[in-house]
């Protein structure tokens, strides 16, 4: 008998990674995604050995005698900012900043979203009125101009940017999975749980949950390049990330004063904001095909 | 209907109403000390004192929301702490340019993404759709400010055929509507086709090809008609998100709206401004998608028993 | 349990789902889902209900375990009250009374395997460890006509008359005395209708189980039931024992309803009867009689009275102004 109940419990792992790995073949924008998103994330994590130089050191040899930055060479392989760094270093280094933001930004966007679109969805009635009042409320925000606001006055520590983020953008996330929560409680299965004397807590976490985690999961990847995306402009409006510490975002504002004579460092941040945005929304998008084969058979 | 219009504008009051507060506590009660702000860091306490009885900013936060929520009612948004003018009237300076930059953005994302989603839902799956497709996967991952500056040098700089930025006519206007419609377009692009797509797959459509209904007749009788009822209701929708980040395309275009205005009064922590700016834009907000939902009432009528 | 001492009395039970307008949502109306069903099942009994779709049933059904909480009525089971017990009483109390489902598809939880899926009643019920759990997953297959080697496999690999069985399998866990069958076959093929009837036949006897057998259709129900209750718009309108009924239908809509069952022989004649016009709306039901606006031999009284529940012959009562 052993046996047979070790059969059971393996089974449907296997039987599940099976399908998982043919369907991963099917949708090669969730290779390409998560490839690029390695990469990217190597590279900020190995930032500190291999970079070539220091990120905020500023060296005399990259700038020309009339203050012009040397463009890319063998010492500085991405040419030098309008100080004498080392554009590649700030690249490599700057992606720590992007990437830590855009990841936990989207896991406080997780925690809210989910808990409230949770309680919203499985109470009902007035308390489900209640948060999604406040779901509209905080959608309705002005979103980048209310976080501008906010860093400004709170100060712009990385920490204060992230929550900003992170407490504001988490809309879309509670009204998702409210929405998934209503049509999962209808299901059939769910009634036949409860006529079998499930309690509402263990349909909660035997049922919905699974259900639920299929569009968060699409959407949280997406959120991390939306979040990325974000925190870039605030940098960029100057009210993000303060220099000399390497921020994508900053160095595309920076190089805005030597971009018509030395283009490479608003190049070079500006293309690396956009590869890494690009690979979250590819395994975002490739995720919701593998989820929701309906939409897959439309692209 | 009419139950159902009076309960969503009754919604759409409250969410305003929860804008405000949230808003007020957060741009008012947590900076330190405002009146020190204005007051600037050699000022004697007298003076901070003085200033903030002025303001009012020394009565509890709950009377001081009370306060400006009844000036709000009177059409008064305030004083701007540095400048000592209304902060009325210099919004509503701002607000035609602001309304002409997201009216132009608007429409040249429909011009790039409806195109492009009827001719993709036609070729679907050939090369030429995929192509397209990963186009619009960048260019929803672009940075508007970034793309701009890119513009800006190539069209304005380069080859002298755009204004570097600055405010004014058409001609002010090509270049940062180019720039957000093509960083937006991809959400119209995928929407309609993939609408179109369903709608193709329809009885009513098999029976007009059936009947020899040329393609071109089918597409564009059939499909698009119905296909784009989902498209109009993003299109409301997508206003707000347009409104959300106008500060980026206005301070990239050096264009002289609302989100410029705010950005500066963030510099200067001039909080009455901040706080009509954020409001006013919340408001256009919360209106367009009051009345996407009472369109999409009229079309759908059984959203209103939602 | 022994012959003759009722199992279930239901008294009065009654369903109505409140209609909200407005800008408040406040209460408009009701709709009158199931408007007072009495009835009594001694245990090993089979009571069919039938009805038009819309007619209440299955609202009864589930109003008797208590997944639609009743709007009024009392379901004693064994002597006690189920509508006056708690909820952790009622989580207990479901071990005794189980469902099957219209719909073998949508009542089987995909992402589970049919092991997992017959093992979750016993482990919401801690009852036993998982091996014994596993010989009685087994066992049920085996019982129900499964191949128990089939325990890994996922709902979407059946057909449909395989997963009813497992729908089955499922509601025998618990070794529950009563059943709610909610339209179990119409959703199969017919081939395989008679299948899974036998298959509750059989089960019935072997288990000593009790039904209730919701259906539509009075040709599916007539062979397993002892006893047929024919609903329309929520009210009784009919109650026999099934040959009795099937013999001698007393209430019009019965006559109609049985005019539509095919008879096996071809000579036999028989007049159909075609109700005229729709089911009117429960949310507004016609005054006096419910039926009387699609009854062929409708008189002035049934539009102004409804008719009392009486009972015309030995155990067999009708609700109409003919008798």
């Amino acid at each position: 008998m052993s046996t047979n109940v070790g059969a059971v419990v393996q089974a449907p792992t296997k039987a599940r990674t099976g399908k998982f790995k043919k369907s991963l073949k099917r949708y090669p924008l969730v290779y390409l995604g998560a490839l690029i998103i390695v990469i990217m994330a190597l590279l900020a994590i190995l930032a500190p050995w291999i970079s070539p130089h220091s990120p905020i050191a500023t060296f005399n040899n990259a700038l020309s005698e009339q203050g012009i930055p040397v463009g890319p060479s063998r010492e500085f392989l991405l040419g030098a900012d309008g100080n004498g760094r080392d554009v590649l270093s700030r690249v490599l280094w700057g992606g720590r900043i992007s990437l830590l933001i855009g990841l936990l930004s989207m896991i406080i966007n997780l925690v809210v979203g989910t808990v409230l679109g949770l309680i919203a969805g499985v109470f009902g009635g007035w308390v489900d009125a209640l948060v999604m009042r406040i779901t509209d409320t905080v959608l309705a925000f002005p979103f980048l101009l209310f976080a501008l606001a906010l860093v400004a006055i709170l100060g712009s520590s990385l920490w204060n940017i992230l929550l900003t983020i992170g407490i504001l953008g988490w809309g879309v996330m509670a009204r998702v999975v409210r929405g998934q929560v209503l049509q999962v409680r209808e299901l059939e299965y769910v009634q036949a749980a409860r006529a079998l004397g499930a309690t509402e807590w263990r349909i909660m976490f035997r049922i919905v949950l699974p259900n639920v985690f299929g569009p968060v999961i699409v959407l949280s990847t997406l959120q991390v390049g939306a979040n990325i995306l974000a925190a870039a402009g605030l940098s960029y409006l100057g009210m993000g990330i303060q220099p000399p510490t390497p921020d994508w975002g900053g160095m595309i504002q920076d190089g805005l004063t030597t971009y018509t004579y030395a283009p490479w460092e608003m190049y070079s941040a500006g293309i690396a904001l956009v590869i890494t945005v690009v690979g979250f929304n590819m395994l975002g998008d490739g995720l919701r095909d593998i989820l929701d084969p309906q939409s897959a058979t439309r692209q | 209907m009419g139950a159902y219009i009076i309960r969503r504008i009754g919604q759409a009051i409250i969410v305003l109403i929860g804008i405000s507060i949230i808003a007020f506590l957060l741009l008012y009660a947590v900076p330190a000390d405002p009146a020190r702000i204005i007051a600037g860091p050699h000022a004697t306490p007298d003076v901070v004192n003085q200033i903030r009885i002025n303001l009012g900013l020394n009565l509890p936060i709950w009377e001081q929301y009370l306060k400006y929520m009844g000036n709000l009612l009177h059409g008064n948004l305030g004083t701007s702490y540095i400048f000592h003018t209304s902060v009325m009237s210099q919004i509503s300076s701002r607000m035609g340019p602001t309304a002409e930059l997201a009216l132009g953005c608007w429409i040249m994302e429909l011009i790039i993404g409806i195109p492009l989603g009827i001719y993709t839902a036609r070729h679907a799956n050939k090369v030429r759709d995929v192509v397209i497709s990963a186009l619009a996967l960048i260019g929803i991952s672009l940075p508007v400010y970034w793309l701009g500056l890119l513009l800006l040098f190539a069209f304005g700089f380069k080859i002298q055929i755009f204004p570097l930025g600055g405010t004014g006519g058409i001609y002010y206007l090509i270049l940062p509507s180019i720039t957000y419609g093509i960083t937006g377009a991809a959400y119209y692009m995928r929407l309609l086709k993939s609408t179109m797509l369903d709608v193709m797959n329809q009885d009513y459509v098999r029976t007009a090809r059936a009947k020899g209904a040329s393609e071109r007749r089918v597409i564009y009788r059939h499909v698009l008609r119905n296909a784009l009822i989902p498209v109009i209701t993003f299109a409301g929708i997508d206003i707000g998100t347009l409104l959300a980040g106008v500060v980026l395309i206005e301070e990239t275009f050096n264009w002289n709206g609302m989100g410029m205005l705010a950005y500066q009064a963030i510099g200067n922590q001039d909080i009455p401004v901040i706080m009509g700016t954020v409001l006013l834009l919340a408001v256009f907000v919360v209106l367009f998608n009051l009345i996407v939902d009472i369109v999409y009432g009229f079309v759908d009528p059984r959203i209103r028993y939602d | 349990m022994a012959q003759g001492t009722p199992l279930l009395e239901v008294q009065g039970l009654k369903k109505y789902f409140p209609i909200k307008r407005g800008v408040f949502r406040h209460t408009v109306g009701h709709v009158r889902a199931v408007d007072g069903v009495d009835f009594t099942l001694r245990a090993g009994e089979t009571l069919g209900v039938v009805g038009e779709s819309g007619c209440g049933k299955s609202t009864m059904g589930r109003s008797v375990l208590r997944l639609i909480e009743p709007s009024a009525g009392n379901v004693i089971f064994e002597g006690k009250d189920v509508t006056k017990l708690s909820k952790s009483q009622m989580r207990a109390m479901r071990r005794e009374m189980q469902l099957v489902f219209q719909d073998p598809y949508a009542s089987l939880n995909p992402r589970n395997t049919i092991a997992q899926t017959l093992m979750e009643p016993m482990q919401i019920h801690n009852i036993g460890t998982r091996s014994s759990q596993m010989e009685r997953v087994r066992s049920l297959l085996d019982r129900v006509g499964l191949d128990p080697e089939y325990a890994n496999r996922y709902p979407h690999e059946f057909s449909g008359g395989q997963r009813q069985r497992i729908g089955i399998a499922r509601a025998l866990t618990l070794n529950p005395k009563l059943i709610i069958l909610d339209e179990p076959v119409a959703a199969l093929d017919v081939s395989v209708q008679s299948q899974v009837l036998n298959l509750l036949d059989d089960l019935q006897e072997d288990f000593n189980l009790t039904y209730i057998f919701v259906a539509h259709d009075l040709s599916v129900v007539r062979h397993i039931s002892d006893r047929i209750m024919v609903m329309y718009l929520g009210n009784m309108a009919e109650s026999a024992d099934s040959d009795e009924l099937f013999i001698d239908p007393l209430h019009p809509y019965t006559q109609a309803l049985l005019s539509a069952v095919p008879i096996p022989d071809p000579d036999a004649k028989r007049e159909r009867i075609i109700l005229q016009g729709d089911l009117p709306s429960p949310a507004n039901p016609p005054s006096g009689c419910p039926f009387h606006t699609r009854c062929p031999m409708a008189m002035d009284v049934c539009k102004r009275e409804k008719p009392v529940w009486k009972e015309v012959k030995p155990n067999h009562q009708v609700a109409c102004h003919l008798y």
